[in-house]
């Protein structure tokens, strides 16, 4: 069975990694040297929501990281000054950017369990795979005949 | 004395504050969260409900049927390809067409046969970059006594197995090459630099 690599959800404690596969959305779960594997299968989805929101502590980080260069910029000055006054800019403007584009996560909620993947900066490709989860989620699950909805059916 | 029971997941949610949300209350396409008043786009579905159809001997009649050997009462439908048990609708687990029994699907997960029941892996990548990155600070360390710096030639040469067993896992996927290139030049960097070493050392 062929995986497609479709993004990651890291946060400070666990580091996830998506995969659509025929059946199923599989999500790698990291745990130090170990891949803990999970399956929504796209029979079982409830779900899918999309939404942004601003990635705060990137953002802190870049503007926090861009503040400490410049002071020890300031402090050295030179040319050695200046060059971490371009470092700081830098990321400045990366974090002044991520204020301003927000990040898109798409969650698939299942019966069992979920599957997250976050977009930064990339919100158009995120719209196209949210359509896309969607449109593999209906697929899967137009009632095929081995599926039955009589109630009439007892269990031994 | 129970156990307590830890529920981890509890269904859909809102994707911003996983507030619990009742599936019928969420709306197609744009929602708010009635707790955190955050926005979210969202798609419902109704998954149909898959039901197992089981044959019960009052039904067949004792004469044209055996009973499966977990659930008396249920018909057999048909028997285990691995321990040859007969068995009902209920407990018949089918993989790539072959039908098996739950015990022996048991045994042979923990066995690490059926590779698409299998849920945990070795993380070969991170056990690759993890071994380059320690090899450089045991070089960079060992540089100050000239002779230990070739420690990084086997160091090196254990992140390049690593890295030779990434590829070889059939669940390698390319997302994983950036993190593998780096493996791949840290280890070359620990070898090179050890081999430098050890060579001048016996030169001297």
């Amino acid at each position: 069975m062929k995986r497609r690599f479709l993004g990651r959800y890291n946060t400070a404690i666990t580091r996830h990694a998506v995969y659509a596969t025929d059946a199923a959305i599989e999500i790698d779960q990291q745990e130090n040297f170990k891949i803990v594997r999970k399956r929504v299968f796209f029979e079982d989805v409830l779900l899918v929501t999309q939404h942004d929101r601003v990635g705060i502590l990137a953002v802190m980080f870049s503007l926090g990281f861009a503040a400490f260069l410049m002071l020890i910029g300031a402090i050295s000055g030179g040319p050695s000054g200046f060059v971490l006054g371009t470092f700081a800019v830098a990321f400045l403007i990366y974090g002044l950017t991520r204020i301003r584009v927000k990040e898109s996560i798409i969650t698939v909620f299942g019966r069992r369990s979920k599957a997250r993947i976050r977009f930064t900066m990339r919100r158009a490709h995120a719209q196209r795979l949210y359509e896309e989860i969607c449109e593999l989620v209906r697929a899967a699950q137009e009632v095929p005949s081995d599926l039955d909805q009589d109630s009439s059916v007892r269990e031994g | 004395m129970p156990t307590p029971r830890v529920i981890s997941y509890v269904g859909p949610a809102c994707p911003r504050c996983d507030a619990a949300l009742p599936l019928d209350s969420i709306t197609a396409g744009e929602d708010i969260c009635p707790r955190c008043q955050g926005f979210f786009t969202a798609t419902v579905f109704h998954p149909p409900q898959r039901i197992t159809r089981v044959l019960q001997i009052a039904h067949t009649g004792p004469e044209s049927a055996g009973s499966c050997a977990n659930h008396p009462r249920n018909a057999a439908v048909t028997n285990c390809g691995r321990c040859g048990l007969f068995i009902c609708s209920l407990c018949e687990l089918d993989l790539h067409g072959e039908k098996y029994c739950p015990a022996c699907f048991d045994r042979m997960t923990q066995g690490g046969g059926m590779e698409q029941a299998q849920t945990e892996f070795r993380d070969w990548r991170t056990l690759s970059l993890a071994m380059g990155i320690f090899a450089v600070f045991v070089t960079l360390i060992l540089l100050a006594f000239p002779p230990g710096a070739a420690a990084g030639i086997p160091l090196g040469a254990l992140s390049l197995y690593y890295v030779i067993r990434t590829f070889r896992d059939p669940n390698w996927s390319r997302d994983q090459l950036p993190g593998l290139l780096i493996s791949i030049l840290l280890a070359l960097a620990c070898v090179g630099t050890g081999i430098v070493v050890f060579a001048e050392y016996i030169r001297k």
